[in-house]
């Protein structure tokens, strides 16, 4: 059974449309990242499911039963905040028990719940303190605790980590992705970080302008976006993108032409990624401007000299260039991408 | 060196705001004998003749209760009303939010001698001349504006995730602002109490006007009015000007702790 099921979920903040007509299910036990630029909607999506905003249009059901019109609490869910939203003034163990006693539970079985969350999430020793005694990686299990006493049915999290600084990120993402197994809990996950989402999720909805771009594991919105969007959204440094036409089974564009075979004649887009570039061939040209060095990856960023288009290359370990450099350039034709009408176009084979 | 110019400048400043008060507690200490010597003595022979005589021939202590009176009153009227304006301005999505907030701080640039005929007419009027409403209401009207502006801009500062976190754990609005809002406002609160309660306390020109029965007179006229026809009693004088002063030390003392700890400390990333 699915845990959680929008349908047609519409918001509109006067004039702006926040969300249009979002259509998702998400199953028990799934981890769904929702991802996307700032002003997406992603995050009032999640405000709307969490019951923290009224809805304009459509409606939102979890676990069956549709939740339009009740509390946030009665809607048997948990919420991380991007500030952690800790209780300043009460300790943790305050804070931990708060959502608990809300709901009018038992001491014991409060305390031993608190117990239980503090101990998956190694903060014993800090339950007497105060929240601005802690480090940002302690509020932030202190806050996941919190979520965590009330067995909720949904975990939503929106942006937990954005607050924390790189290396400490990492971290806490592979120790949430450790609790999401443990717990087999569903979660719905806001952030705008491509590697957060490709890593912690196994569902992926790429949002854009209140819409659902896509729904995919990560290796399908990677291998096979379904737009122009995803496709340049995903992915770091960004696909490169070429407009042209396909006619008589080839594609022609930026003075090249690859033979291709899709059900599509006209304007097309191709987009290839920096990994599938190689250097040397006849697809494009230009002269090398920056390189930058990941250290596992370099890229090679490069200016054509009459058209000033720019792309983005991946350089294999054996290759080597220097700025200013004029190299060739040439795709890996199984992998490239086309779109027409704002939509994927299935290549049927490769020649 | 530069901890000992850091030094000095901080105990000339200490110096030159205390220095009126410490000579006046000196005063206040002093037997009438060395009262009026001349070079005046550093070190006061630690008399309190000068406060038995305020309180016993003055009728202070009247005073004193008039001025709590009013003071806590306008305190506690100005920090409701001010802190039931001030989470809507903070909160709510509204047009015309700046607007208001100028037109509230515009209420306050009146001079008070502008609006004093206006006023004593109104009170007139209500008959509340000589009652402690009629002093009550000007003041709360009076510091509103402050107390408005201090709570807004304070009330902005707390992550509204805090509330939605609580209605997430299941509060509903008035347990929110019960148990969430007020105690992580209250350094805010605090801060604006102290604020409106120092002006009420020492407020004189409208205290003065609308006051004219000793009954109901309040500390700053009860005191200016000490000096006789043919004398001033500045010993008296020193002992009521002390006197007046503590209970404003106290309640700064008091509730300074709750003031300096950090508004929000530790509810976000700090």
């Amino acid at each position: 059974m699915s845990t959680l099921e929008l349908r047609g979920l519409t918001k509109r903040f006067g004039e702006i449309e926040a969300l249009n007509a979002i259509d998702l299910t998400v199953d028990q036990g799934d981890f769904c990242v929702l991802l996307g630029p700032s002003g997406c909607g992603k995050s009032t999506a999640l405000r709307c499911i969490a019951g923290l905003e009224t809805i304009t249009d459509g409606d939102v059901i979890i676990n069956g039963d549709r939740v339009n019109e009740k509390t946030p609490k009665e809607r048997g869910i948990a919420m991380v905040f991007q500030t952690y939203a800790l209780y300043p003034h009460m300790t943790v163990r305050e804070n931990l028990a708060f959502p608990l006693k809300m709901s009018k539970m038992p001491k014991d079985e409060m305390e031993k719940r608190v117990r239980d969350a503090a101990s998956l999430l190694r903060i014993e020793p800090m339950l007497e303190r105060r929240p601005r005694e802690l480090s940002g990686g302690q509020r932030q299990r202190v806050a996941i605790g919190r979520a965590i006493v009330r067995e909720p049915t949904l975990f939503l999290f929106d942006e937990p980590l954005s607050n924390l600084d790189a290396k400490l990120r990492n971290d806490m993402r592979l120790e949430i992705a450790a609790l999401h197994r443990r717990l087999e809990a569903t979660v719905i996950y806001v952030t705008h970080d491509q590697v957060e989402a490709m890593t912690l999720g196994k569902t992926i909805v790429v949002m854009n302008d209140g819409r659902i771009e896509q729904v995919g594991t990560p290796d399908e919105v990677y291998q096979r976006p379904a737009t122009p969007f995803v496709a340049g959204f995903v992915g770091m440094p960004a696909m490169n993108f070429i407009t042209g036409e396909i006619r008589n089974d080839a594609f022609e564009g930026n003075g090249f032409e690859i033979p291709v075979s899709v059900d599509h004649e006209g304007e097309t887009l191709l987009g290839v990624r920096p990994e599938d570039i190689n250097l040397g061939g006849d697809h494009g040209e230009g002269e090398v401007e920056i390189i930058e060095n990941l250290g596992a990856d370099r890229y090679a960023y490069l200016k054509e000299t009459d058209t000033r288009k720019r792309w983005a290359v991946r350089l294999n370990a054996d290759e080597s260039v220097d700025v200013g450099q004029a190299v060739n350039l040439s795709f890996n034709v199984e992998r490239l991408h086309l779109y027409a009408d704002n939509r994927r176009l299935d290549v049927t084979s490769s020649s | 060196m530069r901890r000992v110019v850091f030094t000095i400048v901080i105990v000339a400043v200490v110096l030159f705001s205390i220095g009126p008060f410490m000579w006046i507690l000196n005063t206040s200490l002093k037997s009438p004998q060395t009262i009026a010597e001349r070079p005046p003595t550093i070190i006061p022979d630690l008399q309190t003749e000068f406060f038995a005589a305020a309180v016993d021939e003055h009728n202070f202590m009247r005073y004193v209760g008039n001025s709590a009176i009013v003071a806590g009153l306008t305190t506690l009227l100005a920090v409701l009303v001010g802190t039931l304006a001030a989470y809507p301005l903070a909160r709510l999505r509204m047009p015309w939010r700046r607007g208001i907030l100028s037109l509230v701080l515009a209420a306050s640039m009146f001079p008070q001698i502008a609006i004093v005929g206006g006023v004593y007419r109104l009170l007139l009027k209500l008959g509340l001349l000589n009652t402690h409403p009629g002093l009550v209401l000007p003041y709360t009207a009076l510091t509103l504006p402050l107390a408005i502006w201090i709570l807004t801009s304070f009330f902005k500062e707390i992550p509204s995730d805090l509330e939605d976190s609580a209605r997430v754990d299941g509060c509903g609005p008035l347990a929110t602002m019960w148990r969430i809002f007020v105690p992580v406002a209250a350094p805010a609160v605090f801060t604006t109490a102290i604020l409106v309660f120092i002006y009420a306390w020492n407020e004189f020109f409208f205290a003065l006007l609308i006051m004219t029965d000793p009954a109901v007179q309040t500390l700053p006229v009860g005191i200016a009015k000490f000096p006789g026809e043919y004398m001033v009693p500045w010993g008296e004088l020193a002992a009521a000007a002390v006197i007046a002063t503590i209970p404003l030390v106290v309640l700064v003392l008091v509730l300074q702790r709750r003031i300096i700890s950090g508004l929000t400390a530790g509810a976000v990333k700090g």
